[in-house]
């Protein structure tokens, strides 16, 4: 694929976020763009100029045409791109989980619906347990990331977490490959009636 | 800060309890008006969080979030003639254009990228950044001393000496209609890059002498003559 040496300008952001709110751009919405950012005035003239009246882009038909070779000349690379560079989101995540320590567990716990059993939301955080939706949803609105980036940080966190060294007590020793469901792990802790039907509802 | 819209916010939801099977079916689905159609706002936001990364669910997110670029851009192209010059200067330009605005939607350092809420106009923008770059190397900005006439004699006279005086200041308002025909529009992105600059200044935004000269770096004597020289070239283009 060939690559440009891509850079997030100024006037690609400002242009675009232009864009985003005018569908049909007139010459004077072109104009106060330029009033508000002088310093991008050239670009912002010539980005008008190439567009002129050109029908706004949009998600193309299921029948639409399309290039395959081109497409197949390019698509590895494209992909690989993906594999090569971190992502944003994910950090983000990581960083908010890494600064929930000790008594931010538990006031986390409290805000995310869990309550006092603490070991659950350790255990979801690490990725060893299924989070369940309203968990989710509420830990993805308090870190501010989305719901695809905390599941997908929860994954590679049990993806890398350490096979214990254990001897079975009976039976064979077995290894975890999959994290435990809600359900599952909220039974194990064989709570009260009402305590385990609550955190149960989570999952609604 | 730029925020998802929460329609879409719902359908990440619903996505990360599918299993892997049922998001495949879900992102294979190319017609836009079916429910079941995953917006491309949506696939966006799957590959920049790397949801499912190694997995064949990721591979074909990607691929499908690429074959829509291809087809929308090849599209944006194929309607809009008045770019062929620039499209045609190099057999990489679709090539090049959608993988400068893939480079743009998922190395965006944003926490949220505008590519996550609106996909089109961001996709929109970054193509005509691509080929605003492409003009710019195309029409390198002229030295108006290049540029002059030469008598029978053999005498030069410098470009600026040959441009009207003040009386012929006002823009030409047949120019000023003729500016939507593709022919017209074609000779505007033939001139170098201050000249069109300065057309675009006077006759579209109508900036004084003043402004103009202060948005293009230069004297208001030296806007002047690249206005003029502008001018006289879409003139040329109209005849």
């Amino acid at each position: 694929m060939t690559r440009l040496d891509y850079k997030d300008t100024a006037a690609s952001r400002v242009i675009a976020d232009f864009l985003a709110e005018h569908v049909q751009p007139q010459a004077a919405d072109w104009k106060l763009l330029i009033d508000q950012h002088p310093e991008l005035a050239g670009e912002i003239a010539d980005v008008a100029i190439l567009r002129g009246d050109a029908q706004p882009m949009g998600e193309p038909s299921a029948d639409a045409p399309m290039n395959r070779a081109l497409f197949d000349a390019t698509v590895s690379q494209a992909v690989s791109m993906l594999y090569d560079a971190p992502s944003t989101q994910l950090m983000e995540v990581e960083k908010a989980v890494a600064a929930v320590r000790g008594p931010g567990v538990r006031k986390l716990a409290q805000d995310v619906g869990i309550g006092q059993q603490v070991v659950l939301l350790n255990s979801v955080l690490a990725g060893s347990v299924q989070a369940p939706r309203q968990v989710l949803a509420r830990l993805a609105d308090k870190f501010q990331v989305s719901s695809l980036a905390l599941v997908e940080f929860f994954r590679r966190s049990f993806a890398v977490s350490s096979v214990p060294a254990f001897k079975a007590e009976e039976g064979k020793p077995g290894v975890t490959l999959e994290p435990k469901k809600w359900r599952d792990a909220v039974q194990s802790l064989r709570l009260s009636e009402a305590e385990t039907a609550r955190l149960l509802e989570l999952d609604d | 800060m730029v925020k998802r819209d929460a329609r879409h916010e719902s359908v990440h939801a619903a996505l990360v309890n599918l299993d892997a099977a049922e998001i495949r079916r879900r992102v294979a689905v190319q017609s836009p008006s079916s429910p079941d159609y995953v917006a491309s706002e949506v696939l966006c936001s799957m590959l920049r969080a790397r949801f499912a990364q190694g997995t064949v669910v990721f591979d074909e997110v990607a691929k499908t979030l690429l074959a829509r670029l291809f087809k929308a851009v090849e599209r944006y192209f194929r309607e809009n003639p008045t770019w062929d010059g620039l499209l045609r200067s190099s057999s990489e330009t679709l090539k090049e254009a959608v993988s400068h605005t893939w480079a743009a939607a998922m190395l965006d350092k944003a926490p949220v990228s505008l590519a996550e809420v609106r996909f089109w106009p961001f996709v929109e923008a970054r193509v005509l950044d691509y080929l605003r770059s492409q003009l710019a190397q195309k029409n390198q900005a002229l030295p108006l001393a290049s540029i002059g006439a030469v008598d029978d004699d053999g005498a030069e006279t410098p470009f600026e000496n040959t441009i009207e005086g003040d009386e012929e200041d006002e823009p030409s308002a047949v120019l000023a209609r003729k500016l939507q025909s593709e022919r017209v529009n074609k000779a505007y992105m033939e001139l170098d890059t201050l000249t069109r600059r300065a057309v675009y200044f006077r006759l579209e935004c109508k900036y004084d002498w003043a402004k103009a000269a202060g948005l293009l770096g230069c004297s208001v004597p030296t806007a002047r003559n690249y206005y003029h020289r502008g001018v006289a070239r879409l003139q040329g283009a109209m005849e």
